[in-house]
């Protein structure tokens, strides 16, 4: 892949350009570059990039988001390729994020989602009012290794209990890590359902995530096929 | 003092904004809720959204009383939200606590609701209690009632539940209410809750269920939107202010329809996210401007309103204004910080206050008196007007000494407790689960 098709994929990113990235990816496949390549040389070096300015202080939210919204919109056109080949993208993390059931607040949990994308995960996003069946489903669906849960109220904080339970009685616990978050939510609760971390902003929650999933910590996890 | 933050023209215009917002855009409802309101005709329900006609909004907002009451133990300290003067109160609800003594938070629990309830009681600044935390060593099901029980012991002041959130737990609170004002104990509503939409534009299911529970018992709801400009609504103040308007217009509607009469407060907080981060930050400067704008359009439309707190919106006098007692965006309770929001209060009082311009203020015979030269610390005239306004005991910044007032107040300050055979049947009410958690 030449330098110059580098620098516009970075740019395209940094811009938050979904329709640029989108076409960028095309190009880069018809000009017979390898998908693999062009996703984790160009794309995702490009949204780490963004990420590293952003928790500098350099970048604004919404600039991250869309750097983040970008970079999605070129792994839709590069993952198909890939798997045609018969190839996965390398630790392709997956968090499994939702707002529990009864809660209908779901910002939070999408900018933590967004900050997971920025970091490299793959993210399945459930919604808000996410019974704990379904979180047990998902993470046996997707062979998650993450789980992110969100709530905003005290009322609806209990339910994280549920799940964590839910993940436990399903066998599925220590195959997951789980961290929660949400205004009411401290690290003394999270100790004392059984999560395995708190985050307090969509910040600590990708530091957690990717401390989680240091070498060592990590579960690796396949994309769906 | 006067402070006009929209003129009569910008108010019109956000308001005729906020209604085509909501006959186009709608709001998202349950759907049972939607069709009953399309079925009173207040609007149409299309798929998700219930889509509110501006006559509608019209009837509902003719049909709200023009004054609330909220009733309270004692009866001197009952507030009447009618336009007259501005009323204060606590900030909530919390899940941690910073101890008087401690560095870091830890969750709240029960004794926490009793210390900043009768805390509150003892700061005469504060004239209505929310529930500032949550009891979270209570189980669930009961924690609602538990917190209501607790403050109603521990203050004799108005209570206004910020954390009832369901149905069941509505109907338990309304109960409890009941046995108060049954008893005489409390005259008028002796409770009052705040029901937030979740912006943008969406009606929790849950929530307004309980609204509508509480509207129908006759209980005050606090229509309440909790914007936050740029993450959940647009980034501009104009824009903020106008979809928390539409908010809050939305659920005085649904109350106003189901419950004709029935007694609501307009309310927003509407905030600011920190662009970096998109958190909620409450010191962005924009707020004061943005909180006086919500309060001129809630005297507008002629219902109580209620906004957050400050020089600027005290200046615009809204009815009722929060908050004291919370830091770190609001979710950790810190018992100084009661005190100092007490005295930040005062201060905003005083400085809303327009000063006398008569002869004595002008005090010509005093400056003529004592200059050229000298100095007026002796003068009557002086000590008179200091001792008007009191002495400055703890300043905004003084943590150190509204820890030891704090400390202070909660082992000295006394409530008188509810009458035994009161107490003994709300912890009866109490202590029953709601019915879904019995069957």
């Amino acid at each position: 892949m030449d330098d110059a098709l580098l620098a516009r994929i970075d740019a395209t990113v940094a811009d938050g350009d979904a329709e640029g990235s989108s076409a960028l990816a095309r190009q880069a496949l018809q000009a017979g570059e390898d998908p693999l390549r062009v996703l984790e040389d160009g794309f995702t070096a490009a949204l780490r990039r963004v990420g590293e300015r952003w928790e500098a202080g350099d970048l604004y939210l919404p600039e991250m988001i869309l750097a983040a919204e970008a970079m999605k919109a070129a792994l839709a056109v590069l993952q198909p390729e890939i798997q045609r080949r018969g190839g996965a993208p390398a630790a392709p993390r997956c968090c499994v994020l939702g707002t529990v059931k009864g809660d209908i607040h779901d910002i939070g949990k999408s900018i933590v989602g967004s900050m997971l994308e920025a970091a490299g995960f793959r993210v399945v996003d459930l919604g808000t009012d996410v019974p704990a069946d379904r979180f047990v489903a998902a993470v046996r669906e997707e062979r998650a290794g993450f789980v992110g849960l969100s709530a905003l109220l005290t009322t609806t904080m209990p339910e994280m209990r549920t799940v964590v339970d839910a993940l436990a009685a399903a066998g599925l616990r220590s195959a997951v890590r789980v961290v929660i978050g949400g205004a009411p939510v401290t690290s003394e609760y999270a100790q004392e359902i059984g999560a395995d971390g708190f985050a307090r902003d969509g910040l600590t929650a990708m530091r957690l995530f990717q401390a989680l999933a240091a070498p060592g910590e990590e579960e690796p996890c396949p994309s769906r096929p | 003092m006067s402070f006009e933050a929209l003129s009569a023209e910008e108010r019109a215009r956000i308001h005729a904004a906020a209604l085509a917002l909501l006959e186009e855009t709608g709001v998202k409802a349950p759907p049972a809720l939607g069709r009953r309101l399309a079925e009173a005709g207040a609007g149409e329900m299309a798929g998700d959204r219930l889509r509110l006609a501006p006559a509608g909004v019209a009837r509902a907002l003719q049909a709200a009383p023009r004054s609330v009451r909220l009733g309270a133990r004692d009866a001197a300290r009952e507030v009447l939200l009618d336009g007259r003067r501005t009323w204060a109160a606590t900030d909530g609800c919390a899940a941690k606590v910073r101890d008087l003594d401690a560095e870091s938070p830890r969750p709240s629990t029960l004794a926490d609701v009793a210390r900043s309830a009768r805390l509150a009681d003892a700061l005469p600044e504060f004239d209505v209690y929310w529930s500032m935390v949550s009891a979270q060593d209570v189980p669930r099901e009961r924690r609602v009632a538990a917190g209501y029980l607790t403050a109603l012991r521990n203050t004799a002041k108005h209570v206004q539940m910020i954390d009832v959130a369901r149905s069941l737990e509505a109907e338990q609170v309304a109960s409890m209410a009941r046995v108060l004002t049954d008893a005489g104990v409390v005259e008028g509503p002796a409770v009052s809750a705040l029901v937030s939409v979740v912006s943008p534009l969406r009606l929790d299911p849950d929530g307004t269920e309980a609204a509508l529970v509480l509207a129908g018992a006759g209980l005050p709801v606090v229509c309440c939107s909790m914007t936050i400009a740029g993450v959940t609504a647009p980034a501009t103040p104009a824009g903020n202010v106008l979809q928390a308007h539409a908010e809050s217009l939305a659920l005085i509607t649904v109350l106003q329809t189901v419950h004709p009469g029935a007694p609501v407060i307009y309310c927003s907080f509407a905030s600011y996210a920190d662009p970096r981060t998109g958190a909620t930050n409450y010191d962005d400067p924009r707020a004061p401007w943005t909180a006086a704008a919500v309060a001129e359009l809630g005297r507008g439309l002629g219902v109580p309103c209620f906004s957050s707190g400050g020089l600027l919106s005290l200046l615009a006098g809204p009815d009722l204004v929060s908050g004291g007692g919370l830091v770190e965006t609001s979710t950790v309770l810190a018992y100084e910080q009661m005190v100092l929001d007490a005295a930040s209060l005062r201060e905003c009082r005083q400085a809303a206050l327009r000063p006398a311009l008569d002869d004595d203020a002008l005090a010509v015979d005093v400056i003529r008196d004592a200059a050229p030269g000298g100095h007026f610390l002796t003068r009557p005239h002086t000590l008179k007007h200091m001792k008007s306004l009191g002495l400055r005991r703890i300043g905004a910044d003084d943590r150190g000494r509204a820890a030891q007032e704090a400390r202070r107040l909660l082992a000295s300050h006394e409530v008188p407790p509810l009458p035994a055979r009161v107490d003994a049947a709300l912890a009866e009410l109490a202590e029953q689960p709601p019915r879904e958690a019995q069957a």
